[in-house]
């Protein structure tokens, strides 16, 4: 059976008028079907105060309420609002002004003054009271449910808004981390250069870290290059003046700027060349940690630099220090040494202008210091006829690097200040660097030596003469003494051979000669030993040798000799200085007497022979008697004075160390 | 021709059915129905005939495997399908819906299932009278034909009063999901100022 076969039949079957309300019962029931699929309260009570005059007969359908308006109700007139919050049932209003109104609660009449569906009609038969009662429940039930729905799906939206914006969050704060980590991981091992390429890689965009002057230190990707050209400064302070102030990264066409350490010293900027503007949070958030990272990287790195020069700057300044005091001391060395030398010591420059003399020049030379310095060595302290050769020698040097003179000893005449001459030994040696030489020499007056030296030559001659001189005299002494007192006593012993047979007599007179002679000899030749070591100095000592060697003088001697035996040289030339300077007392003073004392005076022998002659004695020539007793004495390291005044007598002092 | 062996039993319709459906929320409620109506149609083989505007809207959700041919999908826009002449003409419509039932199934299809949004009478402003008097008269017409017709009306242009007169003229509704008998149905004879 069809629809419309059912529809037909059930009307034809029906009272009308049950009919009728049967129509209006399937309306109500339908239209709370539709009702379903109103997607707002408003389109669910527009549908229904629309469709109310279809179900019962009225003039107007309204929703209100008594107090408020809301999106599918009105607010009632003020003068029904009362009579309105006063309906506890479905009916009409009680108020004469309103009767024709009846009034249907969307919710329970308990609830605090519901939604009414408002109805005006004349009068309403209690089926479509009860008709319109169950509408408005109904009605009601759907809104609540939509507001239940809309609540639901409003929180339900804003759920999906958290979680959307905590995704969002989620996934930033992820790529934010990355950021981090990246740029964590990537500065302490490449430095700007790595931080400038991790963020070129992170954002896409060309990347530039400058330092605070503005200049490149690190670039990656696309830069333009007039972006790299230097900026003014007075652009360059107000632009890091924003930056700041900002604290955060700032647009300055047509990059992106972010400040690395802006709350201390500006460090550097770090530029994202962004010209179209479409970076990111993200790449903002990249940007200003790079920074933040790149603050950490730049002050790292300034640190660990200042760490640096402040160590060297200490080494240096140790070194410096140790190296100052080692020149001073070395200095304060040298300049002691040679201002104790000897030697005079000479520094003169390139040009030959004397720039330093020690003390010892000043005794040598007889200048002060401040008489010399600053002139030239050649008029100083070379003689007139030399200076000549001298500066050409010089210049010579100085234009070949030929030296003759340089690093050896040399024997020169240098002058003095008052224009005398005098024999110098001469060391001269180059120092200073190749472009300013500086000469030093060390002069040494030698006149003294070479005197001694010459004093030397004589007396060795002298020793020799005198040597040659006493071995010729024993010659003689031997030949014309004890040599011909054993030649006669070896003739008379053959002529007593040959009378021992035949005169006896004879021959016995012949050996008494020959006694005799042999006597003589005997005696001639001890008094020729004594001349060269006399037995008695070895035997007794000094005193007694002395003594008999006074005793033999034929004027009085008075002696004072210290009984104690001496090393036997010393004996030996004391004794000899002794004898010779009596010999010469006898042979040339015409003294009377004489006396000789011998003491030991420290670590001296004390000798002095003296006499009551004529005076006046002193060394006629190199061979005389007096300088052999000086060659004598100096053989031994001793020394030898001669006092003798014309007529007041002489006296010979000798002093002999002890050894 | 019987019908009823054109039925459909597991969808819920009806061969002959005249459905009313009702949207509200915009126009993405409504093209939700007609992909799901068509769908149901395609994939039984049969031809389905959508009067709507902005058909790629529901062409593009359809399945591509459930269009073999392009005949078996066809698009009119509402003004076309509904006021061809510019105007709405009661009987030029019903004639012309007839003779485009009798075509498809001329055409080799078992049935046709032919879905129309009707905004375009409430937006052109015709007479709800014949209006309703038409979809009084199709309900009459649609069970001699094994074709499924589904009305959407939206809530948001048509008030109460309008969606009773729907009630009153479609013998079926369809309602969540489901199609229910209308208890409201008015025959079209039954209806006040019928002959």
């Amino acid at each position: 059976m069809t629809p419309t076969a059912r529809g037909a039949s059930g009307a034809s079957e029906l009272e009308p008028a049950v009919t009728a309300r049967l129509s209006s019962v399937n309306a109500v029931f339908t239209l709370s079907l539709i009702l379903t699929q109103a997607s707002s309260p408003a389109q669910a009570m527009r549908l229904v105060i629309t469709a109310i005059p279809s179900i019962a007969p009225c003039e107007k359908a309204l929703a209100w309420h008594p107090r408020r308006s809301g999106d599918y109700y009105q607010r009632a007139p003020a003068d029904v609002s009362d009579a309105l919050a006063r309906v506890t049932a479905p009916g009409r209003l009680a108020s004469r002004d309103w009767s024709s109104w009846s009034a249907f609660p969307l919710t329970s009449p308990l609830a605090d003054e519901p939604v009414c569906l408002m109805v005006e009609s004349g009068d309403l038969s209690d089926e479509d009271t009860f008709l319109l009662s169950v509408l408005a429940q109904l009605c009601g039930t759907v809104i609540a449910k939509l507001e239940l729905i809309a609540a639901e799906r409003s929180a339900a939206q804003r759920v999906a808004a958290l979680n959307a914006e905590l995704q969002s969050t989620i996934s930033t704060l992820t790529k934010i981390m990355e950021v981090h980590h990246r740029l964590n991981e990537i500065a302490p091992t490449a430095g700007e250069m790595g931080i400038a390429a991790t963020l070129h890689q992170l954002t896409g965009c060309g990347v530039v870290i400058q330092d605070a002057s503005g200049y490149p230190r690190a670039t990656a990707g696309r830069v333009p290059d007039d972006y790299l050209a230097a900026q003014r400064t007075d652009r360059r302070t107000e632009l890091i003046g924003r930056l700041r102030t900002a604290r955060r990264a700032i647009y300055d066409d047509p990059a992106w700027l972010a400040l690395a350490n802006p709350r201390v010293d500006v460090l550097g900027v770090i530029a994202l060349i962004d010209p179209a503007r479409t970076a990111t949070d993200t790449d903002l958030a990249a940007l200003e940690y790079a920074a933040t990272v790149l603050s950490l990287e730049l002050a790292r790195l300034q640190s660990l630099a200042e760490a640096e020069l402040r160590s060297r700057a200490a080494r240096e300044r140790d070194i410096a220090q140790a190296r100052a005091a080692e020149l001073a001391a070395s200095e304060a060395r040298q300049r002691a040494i040679l201002e104790a030398a000897l030697d005079a010591v000479i520094s003169i420059d390139g040009r030959g202008r004397m720039t330093y003399v020690n003390s010892a020049f000043e005794h040598i030379f007889g200048y002060r210091a401040d008489e010399v310095l600053g002139r030239e060595l050649a008029e100083i302290v070379v003689p007139p006829a030399l200076r000549g050769a001298h500066r050409q020698g010089f210049a010579r040097y100085l234009t070949t690097g030929q030296a003759r003179i340089l690093d050896q000893r040399i024997e020169m005449t240098a002058m003095r200040a008052d224009g005398s001459d005098f024999p110098a030994e001469v060391t001269i040696t180059r120092t200073g660097p190749p472009a300013e030489p500086v000469f030093t020499g060390f002069v040494r007056d030698i006149t003294q030596r070479q005197r001694a030296e010459q004093e030397l030559k004589a007396s060795r001659a002298r020793l020799v003469t005198a040597s040659d001189a006493a071995r010729q005299r024993v010659t003689r002494d031997l030949h014309d003494g004890a040599q011909q007192r054993l030649v006669t006593a070896l003739i008379n012993l053959q002529l007593a051979d040959q009378k021992w047979e035949s005169a006896p007599q004879r021959a016995k007179q012949f050996l008494g000669l020959a006694l005799r002679d042999t006597q003589r000899g005997i005696d001639d030749l001890r008094e020729i030993a004594a001349g060269i070591h006399p037995a008695i100095l070895t035997q007794r000592g000094l005193a007694a040798a002395i003594d008999a060697l006074a005793a033999q003088l034929p004027i009085p001697v008075q002696t004072e000799v210290r009984d104690r035996r001496l090393p036997a040289p010393v004996e030996a030339s004391v004794y000899f200085f002794c004898s010779e300077a009596l010999t010469n007392v006898v042979k040339h003073a015409r003294a009377t007497s004489a006396w000789v004392r011998v003491e030991l005076e420290g670590s001296q022998c004390a000798v002095e022979v003296r006499d009551d002659g004529i005076g006046g004695a002193q060394p006629r020539s190199e061979t005389s008697g007096l300088n052999g007793l000086r060659d004598r004495v100096g053989a031994l390291s001793g020394t030898m004075d001669i006092i003798s005044p014309a007529g007041g007598g002489t006296v010979l002092q000798a002093r002999i160390p002890l050894p | 021709m019987d019908p009823r062996a054109t039925d459909v039993p597991d969808l819920g319709f009806r061969a002959g059915d005249h459905v009313c459906a009702f949207y509200s929320g915009g126009s993405t409620s409504m093209h939700d129905v007609v992909v799901d109506f068509v769908s149901r149609g395609l994939r039984a083989g049969d031809k389905c005939v959508c009067f709507i505007d902005a058909p790629s809207s529901v062409r593009d959700r359809i399945p591509g495997e459930l269009i073999p041919r392009n005949e078996v999908l066809q698009f009119v826009t509402e003004e076309e399908g509904y006021l061809p002449e510019g105007f709405f003409s009661k009987d030029a419509y019903i004639q012309n819906l007839e003779e485009m039932v009798k075509r498809v199934l001329s055409d080799g299809f078992e049935r046709v299932w032919l879905v129309g949004n009707v905004s375009v009478v409430a937006r052109k402003a015709v007479d709800m009278k014949t209006w309703f008097t038409a979809e009084s008269e199709m309900s009459e017409l649609a069970p001699r034909y094994p074709q499924f017709i589904m009305c959407l009306y939206d809530l948001d242009l048509f008030d109460g009063e309008m969606v009773m007169y729907v009630l009153k003229t479609h013998p079926r509704l369809f309602l969540n999901g489901m199609i229910i008998t209308n208890p409201y149905y008015v025959p079209a004879h039954q209806l006040p100022g019928s002959a």
